[in-house]
Order: C-alpha cells, then structure tokens, then sequence
C-alpha cells in the first residue's frame, strides 16, 4: 500500500508539472485546449493526493505499522480519534494534508471560474501547480509520509501527550487548512498579471478566496488560543510564542487586504500595494508553515523537526523574487484610476488602517526573527518575550480599535469633520462614559482607553446599523429588526463585515479584562481545606487516581464558591501517559462565573494527599470566547450567498469591460 | 550564604506571622512578589515560557530561591540581578532596552513613522484641490443612504435589471 501511495505521489508531481508546461506552451501557441488542461491536472492532482490520505489513514486506523509514520506517531492503544489525528500529529502527514486542502480549495476555486475567466483561470491554476510541485516534491523525496519500517515493530510510539485532546481535532486542521488556502488567491494574483487580465472582476474573485483564507486562518488562530487555554494551563491563551506569531503575520496582511481592497474595488486606487499585500500574506503563510517545521525558531510548539528547513527557505526566496518581478513587469497595469477628493474620507481611514495592521505585523515579524538577527550579528543568543509585543503592539492595537469605530463612519470620497462628529456623537459619548467609570474604579488609564475604545468601535457599528435601517424604514415602514434583517441581507459583506468588528471589540475587552486585571496565587492545600482568591473560595476535597484507556489520571475534586455562595465543583487533572511519563499533562479545570473564570491547574501533590493548586482568577475571558463566536457569525453572513450576485453578474460585464480595456 | 538566607527567611515568616501582617495566607507556596517575580523570569531550560508556569524541577527551584530572597527582604532588583549574573540578561522576559537590544525596539518604531509618513504624504500628493461640499454635491455618504432605500424601493421589481 505505502508503493501505491508513494506513486500516486509521484503521478501526482508529474501531473504538476505537466500542467505548468501545458499553461505555458497552450498560452504562448495559443491552445485553449491544452491551457485547460491545467485547470484539469489541479482536479487530477486533488485525485491523486485523496488516494494517498486514504492509504495513510487506512494505515493509521488499522495500525499498520509497516509505515514508518505511522508507528511513530500513533499505537494501537490510543483512542480511535487521536489515531485519526495523528495524521496530521507530524511533518510529514502535515505537509500532506496541507496539500491536499490547498488543491481542494484550489479545484473549487478554479473549477467553478473557470467559465467567467477564461485567460486568467489557466494561468492561476498553472502557478498554483508550481507551487504544489515544490510541495509534492517534498513529500516524495524530502519527507515522505510512507517510509517503510525495516522491522516492523510490534507497537506504536504513541502521539505526544500534549496533542491529545481535544483541540486536536479542530486547532491543526484550521491552522494548517488557513495557510494552505493563501495559496488560492496568490494564484490567482499571479495568473491575473501573467495573464493581464486585470479587470473589476477579477478583484471580486480575488477578494472572495482571501476572505476565505482569512476566515480559516482566523478560525484556526482563535482555536488554538481556546485550546492553549484549557490545556497549556499558564492561565491565557496567547503568549507571543514565535510559532503564534507566525500564524498571526499572514492574518494580518490578509486582514489590511481585505480592508483596502475595497479601495480598489471603488476606486481603482492602490492597485500595487494590495498586490503587495496577497504576495506577502502567502510568503507568510509560507514562512509560518516552515518556522514551526525547521526548528529556526525554538519554541514551545515544535513537535517536529526535520530537514525540510532549506527546502523551505529555497522556496521563499524563489517565490518572492519570482513574484516581485512578475508585480514590475506588470507595473503599467497596476496603475492608479483616480486621485483622492479629500484628506478625510473613507479611503484614507483604509489607508490608515493598512498602516497599523502593516506596522504590528512588522513588528511581530521583527521580533519573531530578531533572536536570528542577533545570533548572526553578535554570535549571542537573545529571546523576545511578551513584554516587547506587549509594548509595541499593545498602542497599535488600540489606535486599530480606534480606527475601526472611526473607519466605517467616514464616507466614501470625502467627508467633513462636522459630519462625523454628527455621526460619531453617540459612541463618543459612550465611550467617555466608559473611560471616566473605568478609570474611577480601577484607575489603570491604558485598559480604560482600550475599552473606551471598543465600546466606541461597538458604537459605531450600531450606528451603522441604526443609519441603514432608518434609510429603508423611510421608504418601507417596515419594523426595526426586519429592516436590520433586510439591510444585512442585502448587503451582507458589509454588515456582515460590522458584526466581525462587533466580535473584534468584544474580543479586545476580553483580551483587556485578563491583561490587566487577572489575580494568581500558587498554595498547597490539604484535603478539606479552603483558600480564598479575589471573591471566591476554593475548598480541596482531595485527590483520586483514575485510570482511562492510554493514561494514569489524578484529580483533584474543588468546590468553588463565590462570596459564600456555593458554585459548583470543578477537576483539575494531570494526565501520565503510557510511554510518556516523564512529560505529564494538565487539564485545567475553569469555571466560569458569567464575567470571570476561576482556573486551577493541578501542579503537585505528596503523600500526606496535600495537593499543589495554580490558581487564577481571569476576568473576562468568556467574553473572548464570545466574541470569537460573533466574529465567526460575522463572517458566516459575509459569506452567505447575495441576492445582489445576481444583479453583479449582470450589470459587471459592461462595467468590467470598460475599466478592464482602460487597464489592458 | 544560602543557610543565612534561610535563617534569615523563617525568622521573616515568623516576624511577619506574629505582627498579624502576613499579606499571604499560610497555604500560599510563594508570596505574591515571588509570583510576580517569577513571571520576569525565563525558565532556562524552556523554550518561552516563565518559571512561574514551568513545571520543571529547575523552574521550582528558582521560584524557591525567589521566595528565599523575597523573605529575607531583597528589592526585586536585587533579586533579577542575582539570576542575570548567573543565566545572563536573556534570563528576564523584559530586558534592559539597551547594546544591541535597541534595534528591536527603534526597528518598529521608525517602520511605523515612516510609513504614516509615506500615508500623509501620499494622501497629500495625490488629492485634488478641496472643493467644497454644496447641496448639489452630495457627499458620497448621503449617496449610499439614498441606495439603499431606492434599493428598497426597488425590492418588489427586482428583476435584476434596476441600473445601478
């Protein structure tokens, strides 16, 4: 099975290739037929890849340890779903399933365009299989996920301990899907400027699979802060590690893209830093799949470490250079169609905006590759810690904050300053309220501006909502939440657009509620006794060993109460591994109290049965959580198919036709 | 030197416990300067995280050292400075901003002002000289408001053919 799945590995790579020489000899002969055929052999190697996933987890389920991965990752008495997961739980299987997603999307994303672009489809899909070749390369000679074991040995070495939970089955997947998909819309840019078909059209294209790879990417990232959070048990669920920077860096160049692209789609202004900006966001993606891999970067989230690292750093460099140079040459097409009419207009709080999110994901970059910089110019080895994205990101992030209540207030083309304090009074006044309450009773001047801050974006936003539906209500004298319905069913980018800064702010005054205000003690207690942290008291019944089907279990039984009252009961555990216990895990007990979470974490324990407590209150975690979930159902409208499609597709052909011979 | 220490330590617990000021519980491992402290701290031996977290055996015993050296009086200076002789300035999670550390932080800072330069500037350059706003010239706010209730409006005959 292993020979079967290494050959369908390599058909696929010479499939690859094959279908970047047809884009190149169909495009310059002119062949149609032969330049289709790309778009084919993405779909062929899609085929192929699936029948080597199935091969490899056919081999993990029935445990076949004739395969080398296989029986480094997995044994046969790991529970049924982290032996799936162990697909994806190394290099090599990683790698592979980040192919095959990157050639799924991109057969989707080909396939259904194929008929409304077809010079720029070819020469997308002939990119995104030179890409791939390098990948499938990879997997066939580098680090091929379906090595044979010389001796088969009679069990598995099991997955690392802390991968199995539950977060497995979600974080990785997410993660490694959000920056296979950056491989879409780069292709797609690419086959724009090979093909030079640069129209308006191309733009909508472009914008939606970014939004795509955003949305995952994002999904991914906000799934791993909720898994660190319940599993790494440091009481926060984002510390500045380098390989959640790396994950960050192409969200937001992603994030900047489809903010000013709007610009471009309205305006046709900025046209080669947008471009600038989908080139970026996948070398980043790049970068980030290729740090957690090359051990470049110590970090606490290597679990794998191999040869690839060169591979890898080739490959960027190639990219970049290739399209850096691709972006000149087309630089006559990238020109701009008009001028700005005022300072103060929508555009500029784009640009604005473009500005921040560019400069923290500068400054993560830099701070993220600076222990490199350092080794190689003074020979000594530095770390970059929280404490320096904290300070430098931290400002940015509020002015962020800022612009978002701002951004989406200003109007297009221009605007006067009257006119926003006219539509900007309500929020402002919120906003005060917040700050001079905040800073009564907790002074702390920089989390009160950060909430002041969300609460104006929350503002605006309502704002927003409250304009467009009393314009429809003008003219409908239907209710207000049916014209709030409509108003987002209509133009559901937009408002969907609204209710991910909705999600955003709420996520901030989480992020600020556990920044500034989490409380921490560490004690021993002994069965039956009590401590007290902020308003809760936490009695320690006692410790009981358990046994589950791959683990030693200890767990210390809590009663939480809060002022006096009681709450509830909750289990801090640790977890022995068979084969693994040397490296125990936690699970972290939380209780959430609506606005605070009581968390425990098991540390130690002795032989009089006195167990070691971490103990954190962190305030307003939940609302991250929650925020998290409204950013996701933000998105979810921002997807949800436009009754308006219908009428762009009909009205964007002449439009289309006009600028696109304007640009050619 | 370490016996004093802990000499001196109990005799601090001891002080503290019979004034009635103890600001921490008797079940508490470490006070919370220590904690504090210890979340200043790299564990060596792990790839980013504090000795406060850490759960391995040298992280413990620094955070036993902290607490000797919180009870026996010494300024948290004191006590960072004691880890930085010993693991070097990479030991703290933040530092002195100084010698070749000071490109990481001027780093961001000049990207960022130079690009709102380059905003401001290419905002400017590329503006048309300011007309003023006049009723005949609606601001492009205005214009959107106005769409959506003539979309409205255009709701019942939406065959797909309303100009836009």
């Amino acid at each position: 099975m292993a020979q079967l799945a290494h050959g369908a590995l390599l058909l696929a790579l010479a499939t690859a290739i094959f279908g970047v020489g047809a884009t190149i000899i169909g495009e310059r002969r002119r062949i149609p037929e032969l330049s289709q055929s790309a778009v084919r052999a993405v779909v062929g190697v899609l085929f192929l890849l699936l029948i080597a996933d199935v091969i490899l987890l056919t081999a993990f389920v029935t445990h076949d340890f004739s395969f080398a991965y296989v029986s480094s990752r997995s044994s046969s008495d790991m529970p049924l779903r982290y032996v799936v997961t162990a697909f994806y739980g190394g290099q090599e299987g990683s790698l592979l399933f980040w192919t095959t997603m990157a050639t799924l999307l991109a057969s989707i994303a080909f396939v259904r365009n194929r008929p409304r672009f077809p010079r720029l489809v070819p020469y997308a899909a002939g990119t995104f299989l030179a890409l791939t070749s390098f990948f499938l390369f990879v997997l066939t000679f580098v680090a091929s996920p379906f090595e044979i074991n010389a001796l088969i040995p009679a069990q598995g070495q099991g997955l690392n301990p802390l991968l199995r939970d539950p977060g497995m089955l979600v974080h990785p997947p997410m993660l490694l899907s959000g920056f296979a998909s950056f491989s879409v819309p780069f292709s797609i840019a690419m086959g724009a400027l090979f093909s030079g078909r640069m129209t308006r059209e191309w733009l909508s294209f472009v914008r939606t699979w970014a939004l795509v790879a955003w949305a995952i990417l994002g999904t991914g990232i906000f799934l791993g802060g909720w898994w660190a959070y319940h599993v790494l048990g440091w009481g926060g669920y984002w510390g500045w590690d380098p390989v959640e920077n790396v994950s960050l860096l192409p969200w937001l160049t992603g994030t900047a893209f489809i903010h000013s692209v709007l610009v471009q789609e309205r305006r046709g202004m900025l046209k080669v830093w947008n471009m600038g900006l989908l080139l970026a966001s996948y070398v980043l993606a790049i970068f980030g799949t290729f740090v957690v891999r090359s051990g470049l970067i110590q970090s606490v989230h290597t679990f794998a470490v191999s040869a690839i690292g060169p591979y890898f750093l080739s490959f960027l460099v190639v990219v970049t250079v290739a399209s850096i140079a691709v972006m000149i040459y087309r630089l006559p097409m990238l020109q701009s169609e008009n001028t700005f009419d005022a300072v103060l207009s929508r555009e500029s709080g784009f640009l604005l905006n473009n500005l921040i999110f560019a400069g923290i994901a500068f400054a993560t970059f830099w701070g993220t590759v600076y222990p490199i910089v350092s080794e190689a110019v003074t020979g000594s080895q530095l770390t970059v810690g929280p404490p320096f994205y904290e300070q430098v990101n931290g400002p940015l992030f509020l002015i962020m904050l800022i612009l978002m209540g701002v951004g989406p207030l200003l109007a297009w083309r221009r605007s006067t300053w009257d006119a926003l304090r006219r539509v900007a009074a309500v929020p402002l006044a919120l906003a005060a309220v917040v700050i001079v309450v905040m800073l009564l009773l907790f002074g702390q001047p920089p989390a009160a501006a950060g909430v002041a801050a969300a609460v104006f974006a929350i503002g605006a936003v309502g704002v927003e909502y409250w304009r467009g539906a009393a314009a429809r209500r003008r003219s409908t004298r239907e209710s207000l939440p049916s014209a709030i319905v409509g108003l987002t069913k209509r133009n559901p980018r937009r408002f969907g657009g609204y209710i991910v800064h909705l999600g955003v702010a709420v996520i901030a005054i989480g992020i600020i509620g556990t920044q500034f205000f989490q409380s921490e003690r560490q004690v021993m207690l002994n069965p039956g006794q009590s401590t007290q942290i902020a308003e809760y008291t936490l009695t320690f019944n006692g410790l009981a060993q358990s046994r589950i089907v791959d683990a030693d279990v200890y767990t210390a039984d809590i009663d939480v109460a809060s002022n006096g009252k009681d709450i509830g009961v909750i289990h801090a555990k640790r977890f022995f591994y068979d084969g693994f216990e040397q490296q125990p895990t936690t699970r972290v007990a939380v209780k959430t109290t609506g606005f605070d979470d009581v968390y425990v974490m098991l540390t130690e324990w002795n032989d009089s049965g006195a167990a070691g407590l971490h103990i954190f209150v962190n305030p307003l975690v939940p609302w991250v959580w929650v925020g998290g979930l409204i950013y996701m159902l933000g998105m979810l409208i921002v997807f949800w198919p436009m009754p308006v499609a219908r009428r762009v597709a009909l009205t964007a052909p002449s439009r289309g036709k006009a600028t696109g011979e304007a640009a050619v | 030197m370490k016996p004093l220490f802990r000499v001196v330590g109990v005799l601090a617990v001891v002080l503290v416990a019979l004034l009635g000021v103890a600001t921490a519980n008797a079940e508490d491992m470490y006070s919370q300067r220590t904690i504090k402290l210890a979340r200043e701290i790299h564990c060596p031996i792990c790839a980013g995280e504090s000795v406060a977290d850490s759960q391995t055996e040298l992280a413990r015993q620094i955070r036993g050292i902290i607490e000797e050296k919180v009870q026996a009086g010494e300024s948290d200076q004191e006590i960072k400075d004691y880890f930085v002789a010993r693991y070097g300035e990479s030991i703290l999670f933040d530092p002195p901003k100084s010698g070749f550390r000071l490109g990481l932080w001027w780093m961001p800072l000049i990207v960022v002002g130079v690009g709102a330069l380059v905003v401001v500037s290419f905002v400017r350059e590329r503006t048309k000289a300011p007309r003023p706003l006049t009723a005949e010239q609606p601001s492009d706010d205005d214009a959107e408001l106005e769409a959506i209730a003539r979309e409205v409006l255009g709701d019942a005959s939406d065959d797909g053919r309303t100009p836009t």
